[in-house]
């Protein structure tokens, strides 16, 4: 996983252009859900297990499949029905663009050939690009900001002008 | 398609993958459990945690306290609570992994810090903007 703060830069970076507030919302939303579904729960029960709490392993590792593309389908319907009638299209779209682009981030990074198993359940092996270290999106954090503080503003006269 | 038949395919689909998990044929529980088995399997743990200094050197993230043996210079510059990559062959007689790469994620806090601002900004943002209205969620004012 690559920082939250990168996932959901780019993410917004990408949508830049779109004028649906609503959409760019729910596709960066959707962008950092897989690490907070999917590492969140699994790192807290791990703390817990630590600490003498008996947690069944299956609850260790049964998160992961959220932080794959047949998870991130069914949590983005699974989400999207939430939503009132007439947004949940909208809804699943975006959550889905934005998870799928996490995986996209995800996958330049080298976990030693330990990769993301894209094809599960089916059994696939593991993939990953290996372009970048796992912390290597750290470096690129004050770039982001500056882009994102650069695109805010271009966005903002846009609107005005349209206005 | 109703809630509660997503919610029941999610269940699943973490149930199958748990059970994959339990039986996979290469890994540290499977060679504790088979030593003799696994001598020499290679080992791969991506992002542990390192929980002793030992010697030898202990990590842990799922699975717990796995001794860790090699010349590499790095064992030297760990400190507990680091996390670390290690690729190692299993060694059947004394139960240890004979580390061939070690990679300490230096970054880890850093990567650590900007995730949990990310966190609190997606929770934030749950509260400001997401409503119950009319039947189901809606982001912010205008929408629907």
């Amino acid at each position: 996983m690559a920082d939250l703060i990168t996932h959901a830069a780019v993410a917004w970076l990408l949508r830049l252009r779109s004028r649906d507030r609503v959409a760019v919302e729910l596709f960066v939303v959707g962008a950092v859900l897989p690490d907070v579904v999917s590492r969140v729960p699994s790192i807290a029960l791990t703390s817990l297990r630590d600490q003498g709490l008996p947690v069944p392993p299956a609850l260790l590792v049964g998160w992961e499949p959220l932080h794959m593309p047949v998870g991130m389908v069914v949590l983005s319907a699974l989400l999207a029905v939430l939503f009132a009638p007439e947004g949940r299209g909208r809804a699943f779209r975006n959550l889905l663009g934005g998870m799928g682009l996490h995986l996209l981030v995800d996958l330049l990074q080298d976990h030693m050939g330990v990769g993301y198993l894209l094809g599960f359940p089916l059994r696939l092996p593991s993939v990953e690009l290996g372009l970048i270290g796992p912390e290597a999106t750290v470096l690129v954090v004050p770039v982001l900001a500056v882009a994102v503080a650069l695109g805010a503003r271009w966005r903002r006269r846009r609107d005005v002008v349209d206005d | 398609m109703s809630i509660g038949v997503l919610v029941a395919l999610l269940a699943g689909l973490g149930g199958l993958y748990a059970q994959r998990v339990a039986a996979l044929p290469m890994g540290w529980t499977q060679a504790r459990a088979d030593p003799a088995a696994h001598d020499g399997a290679l080992l791969v743990f991506s992002l542990y945690q390192v929980s002793d200094l030992g010697p030898p050197p202990r990590i842990g993230k799922v699975v717990r306290d796995v001794p860790l043996v090699g010349q590499l210079p790095t064992l030297e510059e760990l400190e507990v609570g680091d996390t670390v990559s290690v690729v190692g062959r299993f060694r059947a007689a004394d139960e240890v992994v004979v580390v061939s790469r070690l990679e300490v994620h230096r970054w880890r806090w850093a990567k650590q810090v900007l995730s949990s601002v990310g966190l609190l900004g997606l929770f934030l943002w749950a509260v400001v903007r997401l409503r119950w209205r009319d039947g189901g969620l809606r982001v912010g004012r205008t929408d629907g």
